[in-house]
């Protein structure tokens, strides 16, 4: 799993690399008080990771999930409903990230909440592009966008400070279980 | 937003320069005019643009009144008409405002700004900026900070700078309007930034909106809930959200995110105004054709809410807390006409005049709608006009968990019969157009809901506001009406 793997690669290299310390140049008093927070599971960080070769996680298998899931800490956890297992992330700030498992290993949806868009090139994976580019999608101002291409939907609502969405793949949905399952 | 083609976006590339001009004066004054440059197709294309535009009424307004107008929107977004794909703006309420570079004389008025509840602070399209026009950089150790602006529908790359922002009143002889002015106060410049690659965690986000066509406007006011964008009281975090928004830029190393401080963040010019700084009304009158109107005008008046106004004061009941992420609850409580609706409470529900329509979780009401680009993508197409009724509470309702307390009617039409074609694609503003949205909502709530749930809302856009005056009072705001004192945020209607 994308996000996953790339919290757990976080520690060691992003506060050189990713970040401007105040050890360099002068930064907002609460940065670093923050970087605490960032070493144990920053979500936002994983977007900023443009060095980090990009790696889906919709429609991927369940076994880079489990992998990340044992190197991320505390901040994520894993429900095992019924028909599907859902994989929780949630930044220190609360920002959330939900990744849903179908019983045969596929990741069939995912859906954020949060104060700022998740990163969706890493979310969709090879369906980023086809999200982007697809002309069939409804644009209602700057509140709402939905994309329905195919198998794939995304569906995007919400306004500075509070966004939230999800996306998912029609096919790939396990038997039994309906999109508003996917919270 | 919703409706537009290959053709527009073609035209705007090749006009680009021309509607810098042509369209970046304020309606009316003749303030940044110039003539419409080249004798091309596209110049012309845009010169039958400018001709059916309206003009914003600004006269007789008060100091604190600025107009607005809903229409197709700017040239460089609507140079053609008559099909689906290039009609323009949709329920999209626009503006004009006066941005000065601090401590000069050297200012601009621009038009066509999307007036926008849902979000804070002043945005512009780098493009409709004069030359001369160049507002001084917010920096850190010297190095310029770029924001990566963040909308449902896509992301804004482009610079922080400080201006002078003036709106209100009629414009003066060189087109300037005056009647409010936040001075010094950052703003975004939208698509200024290109020296610098985006960031693959801003361009993760979605598409860019860095031009007039796809942003579909000059750019944005935010004249929502709060201060700041990101944060009126911390630095921006980072690591408190899924992507960031504040990077800072270096020639040689690129862009590396950085959590600006409160007073580096892009700001409500609302907020700084010399006086009716803690919110203001948006008023639009009501729809009354079911096909729609080709435009719409109204006004935004700023206020001091913490100093009571008649209506708030006298009607206290009216006031609907948002959450600190500016959201508060909504349910669909029913629906006619042979269409069902699911009574779940829709916790981080919002009213954003950036919207263009009701649009509600598909499990909350099950109208059907149209899944192809052409008409009406997306747009509900129920057989008949749909009667709905939905519940609305404040966010931090804890006396009765999640029960609405306030009825709102209001109805949904067919796209396809009302939208396009109807009327050519010439009407703009409509009060019963919605489609649906993502996500669930929940059967019970309890008290303040988080915000960080991936809970869905009913999204209120324009179509609530027509005929129902929107307060907006701003996080500052304290009102007391004797014996209570209500703190913002919150809205009134």
């Amino acid at each position: 799993m994308n996000i996953s793997r790339l919290l757990s690669t976080l520690p060691a290299w992003r506060p050189v690399l990713l970040r401007r310390t105040s050890s360099h140049r002068p930064r907002s008093p609460l940065v670093s008080d923050h970087a605490l927070f960032a070493a144990t599971l920053a979500l936002g960080a994983m977007a900023a990771l443009t060095a980090v070769p990009a790696r889906a996680t919709l429609g991927e298998d369940v076994k880079t999930v489990e992998v990340d899931r044992q190197q991320v800490r505390a901040a994520a956890q894993v429900r095992t409903l019924s028909k599907f297992t859902v994989h929780d992330l949630q930044s220190p700030g609360g920002a959330i990230v939900h990744e849903y498992i179908s019983p045969a290993g596929v990741v069939f949806g995912v859906s954020w909440g949060g104060r700022s868009l998740p990163n969706l090139r890493q979310l969709l994976g090879a369906h980023f592009d086809t999200f982007t580019s697809s002309p069939n999608r409804q644009e209602g101002g700057r509140g709402h966008l939905v994309v329905r291409e195919g198998k794939l939907f995304v569906e995007s609502s919400g306004h500075m400070r509070s966004f939230h969405g999800r996306a998912y793949l029609t096919d790939a949905l396990p038997t039994g279980v309906s999109v508003d399952d996917i919270k | 937003m919703m409706l537009r083609g290959g053709l527009i976006a073609v035209l705007a590339a090749l006009t680009l320069s021309a509607l810098v001009v042509s369209c970046g004066g304020s309606g009316g004054s003749g303030s940044g005019s110039g003539s419409i440059g080249g004798s091309s197709d596209p110049g012309a294309a845009v010169a039958a643009c400018e001709a059916r535009l309206p003009q914003l009424n600004t006269t007789g307004l008060a100091s604190n009144e600025a107009s607005i107008v809903v229409d197709k929107g700017p040239c460089a977004y609507n140079t053609s008409t008559g099909t689906a794909s290039t009609i323009g703006s949709v329920n999209i309420a626009f503006t004009s405002v006066t941005v000065c570079i601090p401590g000069t004389s050297t200012c601009q008025t621009i038009d066509h700004i999307m007036v926008d509840t849902g979000s804070s602070g002043l945005r512009i399209m780098s493009s409709t900026l004069n030359s001369n026009m160049s507002l001084p950089p917010v920096t850190n150790a010297g190095e310029p900070l770029i924001e990566c602006g963040q909308f449902a529908d896509g992301y804004t790359w482009g610079s922080v700078r400080t201006a002078n922002v003036s709106i209100g009143g009629p414009p003066n002889a060189s087109g300037f309007f005056t009647g409010e002015t936040a001075n010094n106060v950052n703003v975004q410049v939208i698509g200024d930034a290109s020296a610098y690659t985006t960031p693959g965690a801003c361009s993760g986000t979605g598409n860019a909106l860095n031009d007039v066509a796809s942003f579909g406007a000059n750019g944005i006011l935010g004249v929502g809930l709060f201060v700041n964008d990101c944060s009126t009281t911390t630095a921006c975090i980072e690591a408190d959200l899924l992507s960031p928004l504040y990077y800072e830029c270096t020639a040689n190393s690129g862009c590396a995110s950085y959590d600006a401080a409160v007073t580096q963040q892009v700001s409500n010019p609302v907020a700084s105004f010399a006086a009716d700084n803690t919110g203001e009304v948006m008023n639009l009158p009501a729809v009354t054709v079911a096909s729609g109107e080709q435009n719409v005008y109204g006004t935004l008046v700023f206020l001091d809410v913490s100093a009571g106004t008649t209506d708030i004061s006298t009607s206290p009941t009216q006031i609907y807390f948002a959450d600190g992420y500016g959201d508060f609850y909504s349910a669909i409580t029913s629906a006619n006409d042979g269409y069902t609706a699911t009574a779940t409470i829709c916790s981080n529900s919002f009213i954003d005049s950036g919207s263009n329509g009701f649009f509600i979780p598909t499990s909350s009401v099950n109208i059907p709608f149209d899944p192809n680009p052409t008409p009406n993508i997306g747009w509900f197409t129920p057989s008949g006009t749909v009667n709905l009724t939905a519940g609305i509470s404040s966010a931090n309702t804890t006396t009765i968990p999640g029960t609405p307390q306030t009825t709102i009617a209001f109805s949904i039409a067919n796209a396809d019969t009302v939208l396009f074609p109807a009327n050519g694609g010439a009407n703009t503003a409509f009060n019963n157009l919605g489609g649906p949205s993502g996500g669930t909502c929940d059967t019970t709530v309890s008290g303040s809901q988080p915000a960080n749930t991936s809970t869905t809302g009913i999204d209120w856009g324009l179509p609530f506001f027509f005929g129902r005056p929107i307060y907006v009072a701003l996080e500052t705001t304290q009102l007391t009406v004797s014996p209570n004192t209500y703190f913002g945020p919150f809205w009134a209607f």
